[in-house]
């Protein structure tokens, strides 16, 4: 726990963030069939349900025909359960022809949190009965946003938001789709965000629009914006505890799951039920009132090596003193202390 | 009875800034002779010893000897209500809980007194070994502070290596390495404050934690000079004197090299 071997952001290699779920598949059935594994538990539904030691899933859906052979493509990108305290933050693109753009303008898809849950079911839906609308959907469990986090040189939450949005195009570009547009919620400063893609994109022919907002605004993100949270929405509460014997208290009555939320926080203060480890890992260990409840009711963690200092010699040695110069820890206690200063032991 | 009266105040005040991140706890061991405080950090890596003479303050009455054990930190907020300039008065009974602190401005037009409850610590003595030092250099505080400053950002482990060239301070971290070198002051232009002195005995080097190097520091404000005492393999101690009243000593153990061991 003290010192997790850090894993590496996500690289720009070929095969970064296909898990075993990550391949595309080969058929729209089977993408569905894949989904239906993520809102039913399935028959592995550990493999989902559970934090994991590595990067979190990639569902991909297979790429629609009118995708492919050279195509002009508009993607948007969305996510949701940032601000969450437990759970995955999912990450979302949707993609279709530009060619199409005016027909799907005529769908009802909308910013997802303006829809009810069961709305919003029922266009994840209608997105998947959609021939010409392909997805992406990263799954950025609460394990590795923890770890991210709360590495020695923490890799924050933006840049694994940028990652996570690089890393679905790229998957989407390396199934022979033609990106020509990308449209991106924000996350941070706008320009910045724009910066960085133009960069990493450069030469490629894709115009980036970075926007707050541009969930209600474009469609593109809007389907995104659904797939993402529908995606989160199953996830957390079909949650399995990896943490043998756990049972939470109060179940998964979490509501929302934000730290503002007061069945969350019911939840929270009901839940610290170990003393050393504080929380299950559906838990984010790196969150503010996380880090406050562990530091006032888990036991003080003390680390010896803290520091690698295990050159560092101890000053108890160099005091003599009622037992000797050779205690390695002097503690508290003992012989009542002696007035004025004095120096009369040798080492 | 214990009663002590210090018209410059600020340096009690100084004291407890220089005391407070190294050491939670600690005795106030009052007697004829003036006030001690020895402490280690939590880590038991260094060591913290204050003394102040009785005959450095402008009243002193000590009946018999007491240990007065405070809090740093809660020490350190009541002389924070204290202004630079005031004169501060110490007291307390001999079977007392309480330690009483008296503020009162120059031209006394305003007069605060404060309470601070204390606390049993039954402390070990510390037996500080009586050693002697086969190098000393005494050099202006804040050059030394700067150095300690400035090595603090390339690593964690700052070696001091003196010999007949000077005195190096030299630090290797994942940036790069540093190296500041010291060297006795020629001739007799500068004034003996901002004067760097080495006495060398012979050549000494020893490695420490700047982190703890960078908590003396903090007594800087309570003298123009720091004098650091240097032997193979035991402890180094960083002396701030307090002028006319006494000092404050920070030991602070060596990183041991594995070979050696």
């Amino acid at each position: 726990m003290s010192e997790a071997t850090p894993t590496e952001p996500p690289s720009v290699g070929p095969t970064i963030g296909l898990s075993s779920f990550g391949k595309p598949v080969a058929t729209r059935a089977e993408a569905v069939e894949l989904f239906k594994v993520m809102t039913t538990g399935g028959e592995k539904p550990e493999e989902i349900f559970h934090s994991t030691h590595g990067d979190g899933l990639t569902f991909m859906s297979d790429v629609p025909e009118s995708c492919l052979g050279g195509a002009d493509v508009v993607l948007g990108i969305d996510e949701a359960g940032r601000g969450s305290v437990l759970g995955p933050m999912t990450y979302s693109a949707a993609y279709w022809p530009v060619s199409m753009q005016e027909e799907m303008e005529q769908k009802p898809f909308d910013d997802s949190k303006a829809l009810t849950h069961e709305k919003r079911r029922k266009y994840f839906e209608l997105i998947q009965d959609t021939p010409d609308c392909g997805y992406v959907v990263r799954v950025l469990h609460a394990s590795e946003i923890s770890r991210n986090m709360l590495r020695k040189v923490p890799y924050n939450l933006n840049d694994m938001s940028h990652d996570s949005a690089m890393e679905m195009i790229r998957n989407v570009q390396r199934q022979g789709v033609k990106l020509t547009k990308c449209i991106i919620d924000t996350v941070g400063i706008p320009e910045n965000y724009k910066r960085k893609l133009d960069k990493a994109f450069e030469g490629q022919g894709i115009e980036f629009i970075v926007e707050k907002k541009a969930d209600a605004n474009y469609k593109c993100v809007s389907a995104a914006s659904i797939c993402a949270k529908v995606a989160r929405d199953e996830i957390t509460p079909s949650w399995v505890f990896p943490e043998e014997g756990f049972v939470p208290v109060n179940g998964k009555e979490w509501n929302s799951g934000y730290p503002s939320d007061p069945m969350c926080k019911v939840w929270m203060e009901s839940n610290l039920i170990d003393k050393v480890f504080c929380y299950p890992d559906v838990i984010r260990f790196s969150w503010g009132p996380i880090k406050d409840r562990i530091e006032e009711r888990g036991v003080p963690v003390v680390w010896e090596d803290e520091d690698e200092d295990n050159q560092q010699s101890s000053m108890s040695d160099f005091l003599g003193g009622s037992d000797g110069g050779k205690r390695k820890r002097q503690r508290l206690g003992g012989n009542k202390v002696q007035k004025g200063i004095e120096r009369t032991e040798l080492f | 009875m214990f009663e002590a009266r210090l018209t410059n105040g600020s340096i009690l005040k100084k004291l407890l800034e220089a005391l407070k991140d190294l050491v939670t706890d600690a005795n106030i061991d009052c007697s004829e002779e003036g006030l001690s405080i020895q402490a280690m950090d939590s880590s038991h890596v260094s060591l913290c010893a204050v003394a102040l003479r009785s005959d450095g303050f402008d009243h002193f009455r000590c009946d018999r000897n007491i240990s007065l054990g405070f809090n740093s930190q809660n020490l350190g907020k009541i002389l924070k209500c204290a202004d630079n300039t005031d004169m501060i008065t110490l007291k307390a009974e001999d079977s007392a809980d309480n330690l009483t602190l008296m503020f009162e401005s120059k031209n006394q037009d305003r007069i605060s007194d404060f309470e601070l409850k204390l606390m049993d610590i039954d402390a070990d003595h510390l037996g500080i070994p009586d050693t002697e030092y086969k190098t000393t250099i005494r050099m202006p505080s804040n050059e030394f502070k700067r150095i300690i400053t400035d090595l603090q950002v390339l690593g964690d482990t700052c070696t001091i290596a003196v010999t007949k060239e000077g005195v190096r301070f030299s630090v290797t971290g994942d940036l790069g390495t540093g190296n500041v070198l010291v060297r006795s002051t020629n001739g007799v232009d500068k004034e003996e404050e901002e004067a760097v002195v080495i006495d060398m005995e012979e050549p000494v080097e020893l490695t420490f934690a700047l982190r703890y190097l960078n908590f003396f520091t903090k007594a800087t404000n309570l003298g123009p000079s720091v004098v650091i005492s240097m032997s193979p393999d035991v402890p180094v101690v960083v002396e701030y004197p307090i002028e006319q009243i006494g000092h404050i000593k920070y030991y602070l153990a060596p990183k041991i090299d594995d070979a050696d061991e």
